[in-house]
This record gives structure tokens, sequence and C-alpha cells, in this order.
């Protein structure tokens, strides 16, 4: 790749705007404080573990010899939640947003010091990489008292695009030496029944598939994931791609979820900074001034609105999630389940409409 | 950030990302995974045995002053504060060895018994964490597995367990 390609991949591939980084800061902050905080229920019995049961990952958490006592936990829980509140309303963006991705990162390093690690990395990632961005430049404080400038950066969005395709490839490639390309193993049928039997996942859909003894079907699984997963690295090279892949990935995660019960809503976070959040801004604010028959409202008032509308709408769903009506007999959350379908909507949304475009465009083109 | 401070930190990024992936590879042959990491789970395991798959689990057995019978629990019961999805790496790393026995220190084995006592009238005097094969054939039909053999057994209280 020469240099100014390699420059254009940089700084061009994605376009921002303040208005819609800003956007995107007050729905990931919202969606963060409301639905990937880590599980305070938990902090009590971590720090009553004996230290021989203490089994950090190699890392940081390595520096500790047992449990810290429970209100370092809370102390932690707190500071992230403050940070994350800053980032909400935009007050010292660029520390507040780091601090909140080194809080979480650290919070749940001493959860995993258990022995085992979830993949929920990006959690901690997006806030850290998109402080770069000045997501802080539109709808904040820093903005109001004029503490930030108006200029905005992409190439916080190109790198986690890079870090996200380097993270599925990484998913992807161990899959190819264990043998799961291999036509004589079913290896995507032996996780569903581990999960199935082992870990007693059988909500959704899974007690249907258990039945399902097609040879093909489940290999075209396997090579389909390992296509998917090794696919999204060389997607990060244009941003048509990496989107395209973005949506097969939320697909993925919809039939993991159907079919092994696996959640990844902690991912979306990350792919959330994809969607084109300048439109959705545009979008609403024209929306706002139909409604208001006010043809120039102050900028402000979309992002007021919309940071209001998203708080009720996200409270709404948490106390619905929190009632455990639904989906009683397996670990998933109504919220789970909804944020997966909506993102399957958005995904059917897009294809649709693209879809149109492509066809008007070549009516036009024959027509001419 | 300038541009070329940008362009430095990309290509450290391009460098590192592999680099730290090659390390987690051979960090984990020896340890767990490190936290934290660029990295998703690889489920390189294809749990494929002959014409059907295996698949191991373990299940904690709580033994009871005058009681002949344990009582036996599943892991998600006995441990509950534990999410599924790291309870059975939980039970991996401190209850599974390849040598013959567990050894805990007091305030650990204190710390087992007081939790047991939680799921029993009687006062426990042993916890044991059995490690079970689980057997399923290609082509069965039934929503329980064919086969069960238990493989390793600990003792996680009194040590070593005498072989009858």
């Amino acid at each position: 790749m020469s240099k100014n390609r390699f420059d254009r991949w940089i700084f061009d591939s994605y376009s921002v705007s303040p208005q819609g980084l800003g956007f995107f800061r007050i729905a990931s902050s919202l969606f963060f404080l409301f639905f990937l905080m880590p599980d305070t229920e938990s902090y009590s019995f971590l720090s009553s573990l004996p230290a021989d049961l203490f089994a950090p990952p190699p890392g940081p958490m390595m520096l500790l010899d047992k449990f810290p006592p429970e209100y370092v936990f809370w102390l932690i829980h707190s500071l992230l939640f403050v940070s994350l509140g800053l980032v909400l309303v935009g007050y010292q963006t660029k520390i507040s947003s780091i601090a909140a991705g080194i809080f979480v990162l650290m919070i749940f390093g001493l959860t995993f010091s258990i022995g085992k690690i979830n993949h929920n990395i990006l959690v901690g990632v997006v806030p850290i990489v998109m402080a770069f961005s000045n997501w802080g430049a539109a709808f904040s404080v820093d903005a109001v008292w004029g503490k930030t400038p108006k200029k905005v950066e992409s190439w916080p969005l190109t790198l986690l695009a890079l870090m996200i395709g380097f993270m599925m490839f990484t998913a992807g490639f161990p899959k190819i030496l264990g043998g799961w390309l291999d036509p004589a193993t079913q290896a995507t049928e032996g996780h569903f029944l581990n999960q199935f039997f082992g870990k007693e996942r059988q909500a959704m859909l899974a007690q249907y598939i258990f039945y399902l003894k097609v040879d093909s079907i489940w290999e075209l699984m396997d090579w389909s994931t390992i296509f998917f997963e090794i696919g999204f690295l060389f997607a990060v090279l244009k941003s048509r791609w990496f989107k395209m892949f973005v949506c097969f990935a939320l697909i993925f995660h919809f039939l993991n979820l159907l079919i092994l019960n696996i959640v990844f809503s902690f991912n979306y976070i990350a792919y959330a900074a994809f969607l084109d959040w300048t439109k959705i801004f545009v979008k609403l604010r024209g929306w706002l001034s139909d409604f208001t028959k006010k043809t120039s409202l102050p900028n402000y008032y979309s992002g007021v609105i919309f940071g209001v509308v998203l708080f009720i709408l996200f409270l709404v769903i948490s106390i619905i999630s929190a009632m455990d009506i639904m989906l009683q007999d397996s670990e998933i959350i109504f919220h789970d389940v909804l944020f997966s379908v909506l993102a399957l909507a958005i995904v059917i949304f897009l294809v649709v409409r693209k879809t149109r475009i492509v066809l008007n465009k070549r009516r036009e083109m024959a027509y001419t | 950030m300038t541009k070329s401070y940008v362009r430095k930190l990309f290509i450290f990024f391009l460098i590192f990302l592999f680099c730290q992936y090659g390390l987690i590879g051979v960090i984990s042959i020896y340890k767990s995974e490190p936290w934290p990491a660029f990295v998703f789970p690889g489920f390189k395991n294809i749990y494929v045995y002959e014409d059907g798959y295996k698949f191991s689990n373990a299940i904690l057995e709580l033994y009871q002053e005058d009681k002949a019978e344990a009582l036996s629990l599943k892991p998600h019961v006995f441990l509950p504060e534990v999410p599924t999805s790291q309870i059975s790496g939980f039970l991996r790393t401190s209850f599974f060895s390849e040598e013959k026995a567990i050894t805990f220190n007091d305030e650990t084995k204190n710390w087992l018994m007081d939790h047991a006592a939680n799921f029993t009238d009687e006062s426990v005097t042993d916890v044991h964490v059995v490690w079970q094969q689980n057997f399923y054939s290609k082509s069965g039909m039934e929503a329980k597995p064919d086969s069960t053999v238990e493989y390793k057994r600990f003792s996680l209280i009194n040590g070593d367990i005498e072989v009858e």
C-alpha cells in the first residue's frame, strides 16, 4: 500500500461530524450505563473468595495476590459510573472517556480473576478510542463552555475497525487449526451440543435445532463462520466492506442467540460506531422542525431531545428486563433479545434501502 | 494529534496486534488467556469422537456426617454467583489438576465447608469435584447424553482419595 493510500485509508475511510459523534456519544454512554455495567451482585462473593481461588489472567491483575475487599470493587464501580456520566453530558469528555475505558477494564479484570476471562474488551476500547475523535465537540458541556475545538477526527473509527477486524480474525484462525473445515467434522453441532448439555443453554430455538440432524447444514455453518471471521480482517481495508461485515456480524450474533443462547450485546456498542449518526441527527432535526413548525431550531435541541428520549426508552427496557417476566428459564435477559432483534431490523432496513437505490439506478440507466 | 503521529500510531497497532496474538498463543500454552488482550474466543475444540461427540463437565458432591449418600449438585447450583460463561473455566482452573490431588490451605477448605453448609442440614465432611466425560452419538434423538464416564475425582477438603 503506497503512503498516499495508507493516508487515505486512515483519514478518509469514514466521514464524521460533531453532531453525529455527539449523538453516538450520548447513545453509547446511555447504553453502557443501562445495560453494560458490571454485575454488582458478584462483588461480595468475589471479595469473600480465599486467595487459593484467586487466579488472575496474565496481565496487570497478577500484581494482586488475592481478591481485594468489596469496597474496592464498589469504588471502581462508582468511578466508572461517574466517568460515564461525564461522558454522557460531555464534561472533560476526552479524559472522562479514557477513564471510563480504564475503569471498566480494571473491574472486568478483577471479575475475570476466577480463572476465566470473557471477551468483552471492546466495551473498554470504544470509549478510549473514541476519546480521540473529539466526540464531545457537540451537545456537551465542553462545547457550551467553549472548552473543546469544533474539529472532529474520523481516524479513530478506522482504528476501531482495525481492532474489530483483527479480533474477528483471532476467532476464525484457531478454528481452521482445530479442524472446523474438515467435512468429516461438524464443529458447530459439537459446540451446540456442548452448550445444550454442558451449560444447559436450551432456550430460544435450541430445543428445535437439537433435532436438526443434517450434516451438510452444520458443515455449511462451520465454513460460513470461518469465512465470515477471517474475512472481517480484509474488510477493514474498505469502509463499505467493513459495514457489510458488521451487518453479517449482527446476523451471526442473532443466530448465536437463537441457537447457542450466547449473548453478544457488549459488541453492539462497537458496531454502533459505524452507523451514520450524522444522518440520524439530520433526520431528527428535520422531524423536530416539522413538529414545532419552526424552520431553524438551535442544534442543541436535537441533542437534548435525543438524549432524553433515549434515556426514557432505555429506562423502560431496563425495568422490563429487571422484572424477569420473560425467558425465565434461561440467562438471556429481555434487553438482549430486544437489541438483537432491533439490530437485525436495522440490517434488513439497510439491505432493503440499498436494494431500492440500486434498482432505481438501474431503471434510470435503462431509461437514459 | 498530528497526522504524522496518527500514522505512527497505526503502524504501531498493525505490528502490535499480530505480535500480541503470537505472544498470547505462547502464554496460553503455559497459563490462561491474558487480559486485556485484543482477541475473541477461538472455540477451537470440535468435540468429535468416533461417530459422535464427547464433552466433559463437572459435578460437586457434598458428603455429610451420618449420611451415606453424597448430595450431588451441578456447578451453577453450588456456585450461583459465578456467571454461566465463566463457571466451567473457574472449575477447570481451581478444581482440576493433572496431578492426583488438589491441595488447598485451611482458609480455602473452611470457605468451601461454609459454602457447602448452605446446601445441607448436617455439617459437611468433604466436598468432591467429579469430572465426567459425556458421549453423544450423532444419530441420537434423546435430549440427554448416551453415556457418562467419570474420569477424575478430587477431594477438596481431605486431599487424596483412596482408590478402592
